[in-house]
């Protein structure tokens, strides 16, 4: 009898669990959606990934008259440096896929002089592999190998944010995918405000993503101390008020013009 | 009797775990981002981690409409079976590539922007996995649109 209990209980036990996970085609339950809301974790898009999105929508556009000289002497502390890194990072995806070569040529220059100038634990962020790298990358803009272009940006990217990771620099990390998430919208606006499509303006309602930011950069210890933080976290508020308005998935001209206007500001730090 | 049971029990979990391959399964998501590269995607991240039978883990990416993406679980020697669940930001279910086997991908063009959340649920086996997601322009001769 108590064989036969314990077996059973062990085919009920192992049907359940079968059977527990199965839910693929249906949506979660309340309960669910509260447990995997408090474990799951939030990544970056990727400026590419945008960039595609945006000459889907608007089509070819030169992004190089929208983007601003880079002056290396400007940026005193690390911080500075590497919110600038990012938002060149932003900057270069954007000329790649405008196949801009002039302006791409300028802005890795930029990206190596601000590489060079980077120290984590007393070492330079441009060790040698990566200025290999960079000048396998330039090679590449001049001869319009886009393609390769596009992955060794991706690739440089990833592998500058592991350094961050990998040298407990998370603050240095979150400034990089801020200053390239910024740069990359303000680019994004810009297209918008110069090709007005209302229907496709909804790729400009990234509200998740900003109050994502904004709660990281509020609860980043390190990054309190830096003098830009208040800033960017006014950017990023403003920028959410704007689209706070939004109505029907779309923005209005007005409200895009709104955003160029909050957005300017960063221009000045990078 | 039960004591014996117990430490089999012991012995199948630990082992299990402690054969994980890292190694394998990352040297498998390279391998998979090279495939994805070379059929036209930019490679963004490969995170990835140890998952327990029927347990999973959930990123939220932020997917732009006009885009497409290539979104892979690879799993080590010893996943079984990997699933990939993509839900829309209200957490309803878009797409999934439920099959039986340690490898599990999606293509997958969002008809909306927003947060998406994606789901790597093992469903055999245990071990580690990683997540390869690439993105491409949207082609509609090769693409189609998810609601």
């Amino acid at each position: 009898m108590k064989k036969l209990f314990i077996f059973l209980f062990l085919l009920v036990f192992s049907i359940h669990l079968s059977y527990a996970g199965n839910n693929e085609g249906k949506n979660l339950t309340k309960a669910e959606i509260t447990e995997a809301m408090s474990s799951s974790i939030s990544e970056m898009p990727s400026a590419g990934a945008l960039v595609n999105a945006l000459t889907y929508s608007l089509g070819s556009v030169q992004w190089g008259k929208f983007i601003t000289k880079i002056d290396i002497r400007r940026y005193k502390s690390v911080e500075d440096k590497v919110l600038a890194l990012g938002a060149r990072g932003a900057d270069a995806y954007f000329l790649t896929k405008s196949k801009d070569t002039s302006n791409l040529i300028a802005v890795s220059v930029g990206i190596n002089g601000l590489l060079n100038k980077i120290k984590l634990d007393n070492k330079s962020l441009n060790n040698r592999a990566r200025k290999a790298k960079l000048g396998k990358l330039k090679k590449w803009i001049k001869k319009g190998r886009w393609t390769g272009v596009q992955k060794e940006i991706n690739s440089l990217q990833n592998s500058i944010n592991d350094d961050f990771r990998n040298s407990n620099s998370k603050h240095l990390e979150l400034l990089n995918n801020v200053g390239g998430w910024i740069e990359g919208y303000r680019l994004a606006v810009e297209g918008f405000n110069q090709t007005y499509k209302k229907e496709e303006t909804e790729i400009l309602l990234q509200k998740e993503l900003i109050d994502y930011l904004l709660k990281e950069l509020r609860i980043n210890k390190k990054l309190k101390y830096f003098s830009k933080t208040s800033s960017l976290l006014k950017i990023l508020k403003d920028v959410n008020n704007v689209l706070s308005k939004s109505k029907n998935y779309q923005l209005s001209k007005k409200q895009i013009e709104d955003l160029l206007k909050n957005l300017s500001t960063i221009k000045q730090y990078i | 009797m039960k004591k014996i049971t117990f430490i089999v029990f012991a012995i199948a979990f630990f082992t299990q775990l402690s054969f994980a391959d890292r190694h394998t399964a990352h040297y498998r998501a390279i391998e998979t981002a090279n495939q994805l590269e070379a059929k036209g995607f930019s490679i963004h991240s490969i995170p990835g981690r140890h998952l327990r039978y029927n347990h999973y883990r959930t990123y939220n990416r932020f997917l732009y409409r006009g885009t497409c993406y290539g979104i892979i679980g690879v799993g080590d020697q010893y996943v079984r079976d990997l699933d990939v669940i993509i839900y829309d930001k209200y957490w309803r279910y878009v797409t999934a590539d439920t099959g039986s086997s340690h490898v599990s991908a999606v293509d997958f063009c969002p008809r909306h922007t927003g947060m998406y959340h994606i789901r790597t649920r093992m469903r055999g086996g245990s071990g580690y996995f990683y997540q390869v997601i690439g993105h491409r322009g949207y082609t509609p001769a090769y693409s189609r649109y998810y609601y």
